[in-house]
């Protein structure tokens, strides 16, 4: 029986369905011996919805906006998202001269809802740090804008092509394109997309998170909790100026001539109790816990040394209730935590964690 | 292949003592098994904090006792190639001190079948007050949810850890609660919350005292005449605060001996 996408409930096998090709992608992957396969990916929808779909197996002469027949296809959950498989015992038959009008369903959602497998959101927040830029396409300059989406929740970086916005203004996005680029969820708007300036407040404070909520890529979250491991590759490093890539060496292989800069990292493991999550730390977050400037990291006038740096590290941070700000990154199929503020929890701060822990008691 | 490391759990001493059971491993599983505690918690490394009340250093390893609200942990750090710095750090701590130990558990059986566990630390951190405070609550606050999910579990007449993750708990808070309900079906869960609950009122007092000393460190400074704070000032601005003139008592007695404040003359306090 042909199923329309509205009436896929759940992971499920021999599914058939007409559908058209809104996106369709090609990866090659490696497996674990070396050897290379292709497979194919996009979204597919008819009159009632869309899903996205991986084909292990797919028509070569198959393009975007072609109407096929998928049958004795399957269904499984991916990222949090329901996903349709098309795999060698799938057919794939293309239905000429037909058309179909997609329905576009844009899911509400709050930004740490989002899932990577969503197609299309729709979502309230508020707008910071609205940069443009132009690029080339075709010849033709465009021009593109970067701005950083707030709510209750976190925040998510966007790029906007054709609509323009304006710094703290709250709106709602309808139909922003959901996507996942370095382990961090982005949002894209295009021409289609709606913009609408609404009426509500957000307050600019990254929401605090236990650790065990974190299983998705967010930015601005808050964690709080105490060191339990923290690596000896910590403390001082140096950076090529040029490339700003790590140097081992006193001179940077690439760029031997172009000198060097001191650096502050950290890695870390930090535990709140409801778990544990690996997390980051450069100089812009340690600097000031650490009490060490900028100019502090010239190595023309720097007297630091790298064990000086790390025992002060070792014993600033470890022992110590921390308050982190900073954004979840996936890495390999999990989650880290790249902290852009850490603060020593004083008694007010410490009050604050400490009343979502009250809260918590209600369920 | 990368071992995953295990997480260490927060756990109070309570629960830790109370454990009676080691999960059974298949043939093929390696490493130490898990302990599981009567709150179902599974447990090969934890992450405890208190003050320690003992240390022995005998040949070969230090004997440290750890109190934390509701009893003792026991920690024993051995002299081997890979723990020597840790052995150190225990040789070194003193009756009083403040810590944080990452540490694995170790039971093991007495002759007459009762299991004991202490703890091998691997990391041991000096902990200020406020971490101190901020290990108590929130280890009392991941107890108490894993006490209303074994409530809630205890309503079904078999686990079911679907449902208590969709009432809101975490699958691992679900998971907890299915195992209190297999392996300690009987535990007095009663009595372990009332345990609880008289830690939760210690801490409110010591709450309710912190903020009265920074009360009476303020008037004090504030209604200074040249000849010191008058007693009298520091009681009426107290009694505002809902503080009784004993508890002023305490606070000043408390400021006094920690150097804060002296008894210029009768009655009359300046800050130091």
């Amino acid at each position: 029986m042909i199923l329309k996408i509205e009436e896929i409930n759940g992971e499920t096998t021999d599914i058939d369905l007409v559908v058209k090709i809104t996106s369709l992608k090609k990866r090659e992957s490696q497996n674990s011996t070396g050897a290379s396969s292709i497979f194919y990916y996009g979204i597919i929808g008819d009159e009632t919805g869309s899903i996205p779909f991986t084909a292990w197996q797919f028509p070569q002469s198959i393009r975007e906006g072609d109407i096929v027949h998928l049958s004795h296809c399957y269904t499984k959950t991916f990222r949090d998202s329901l996903r349709l498989y098309v795999d060698s015992r799938s057919e794939v038959v293309l239905v000429p001269d037909e058309d179909i009008e997609v329905k576009r369903t844009y899911r509400n959602s709050t930004i740490r809802d989002i899932k990577p497998g969503d197609l299309f959101v729709t979502v309230e927040g508020l707008i910071e740090d609205p940069i443009e830029k132009t690029y080339e396409k075709d010849g033709v300059s465009k021009k593109v804008l970067y701005f950083t989406l707030r709510d209750e929740t976190g925040s998510i970086r966007v790029s906007s092509f054709g609509k323009s916005v304006m710094a703290n203004q709250v709106v709602r996005i309808v139909g922003a394109k959901v996507s996942e680029y370095r382990g961090r969820k982005r949002l894209t708007i295009f021409e289609n997309t709606q913009v609408i300036p609404i009426s509500r407040e957000i307050r600019k404070e990254a929401p605090l998170y236990d650790i065990s909520e974190l299983s998705n890529p967010i930015d601005s979250v808050g964690i709080s909790g105490l060191i339990v491991n923290l690596s000896d590759k910590s403390g001082l490093m140096s950076r090529c100026k040029t490339c700003r890539k790590k140097v081992i060496d006193i001179k940077c292989p690439e760029h031997p001539d172009d000198g060097i800069f001191y650096d502050l990292f950290a890695s870390f493991v930090v535990s709140d109790g409801t778990g544990e999550i690996n997390a980051t730390a450069g100089a812009s977050s340690l600097g000031p816990i650490l009490g060490i400037t900028q100019e502090n990291l010239d190595p023309e006038t720097s007297t630091l040394t790298k064990m000086e740096v790390f025992t002060r590290l070792k014993s600033t941070l470890t022992g110590k209730p921390l308050y982190l700000v900073g954004d979840v990154v996936r890495t390999d199929d999990r989650v880290n935590f790249r902290a852009r503020e850490i603060l020593i929890m004083n008694k007010e701060k410490l009050a604050e964690v400490l009343k979502k822990a009250e809260e918590g008691y209600e369920i | 292949m990368i071992m995953k490391r295990e997480v260490a759990k927060w756990i109070l001493s309570k629960e830790l003592r109370d454990t009676s059971v080691i999960e059974e491993q298949s043939p093929d599983e390696r490493g130490r098994p898990y302990i599981i505690s009567p709150m179902g918690t599974k447990i090969k490394r934890v992450l405890i904090a208190g003050s320690v009340a003992s240390k022995n250093i005998l040949e070969n390893y230090t004997k440290i006792t750890l109190s934390d609200p509701l009893g003792t942990f026991f920690l024993s750090a051995f002299a081997t190639d890979f723990s020597l710095e840790v052995k150190d750090a225990a040789d070194a701590l003193s009756v009083g001190d403040n810590i944080a130990v990452v540490g694995r558990v170790s039971p093991f059986k007495t002759d007459e079948g009762i299991l004991r566990i202490s703890i091998m630390p691997e990391s041991i951190f000096s902990a200020a007050e406020d971490t101190i405070n901020y290990w108590n609550w929130r280890t009392l606050f991941i107890t108490r949810r894993k006490y209303y999910a074994i409530q809630e579990m205890r309503k079904r007449e078999k686990p079911d850890i679907e449902s208590l993750v969709k009432l809101g708990y975490t699958p691992e808070e679900a998971e907890c609660a299915a195992n209190s309900l297999k392996y300690y079906p009987d535990y007095n869960l009663q009595e372990f919350m009332e345990s609880l609950s008289s830690v939760t009122r210690v801490s409110h007092a010591s709450e309710r005292l912190d903020s009265l000393r920074d009360l009476v460190l303020r008037v004090i400074k504030e209604q200074d005449d040249g000849k010191g704070c008058r007693y009298e000032s520091v009681v009426e601005a107290a009694a505002e605060e809902n503080f009784e003139q004993s508890e002023v008592d305490e606070a000043l007695n408390d400021l006094g001996s920690s150097g804060d404040i002296y008894e210029v003359s009768l009655k009359r306090y300046k800050i130091i």
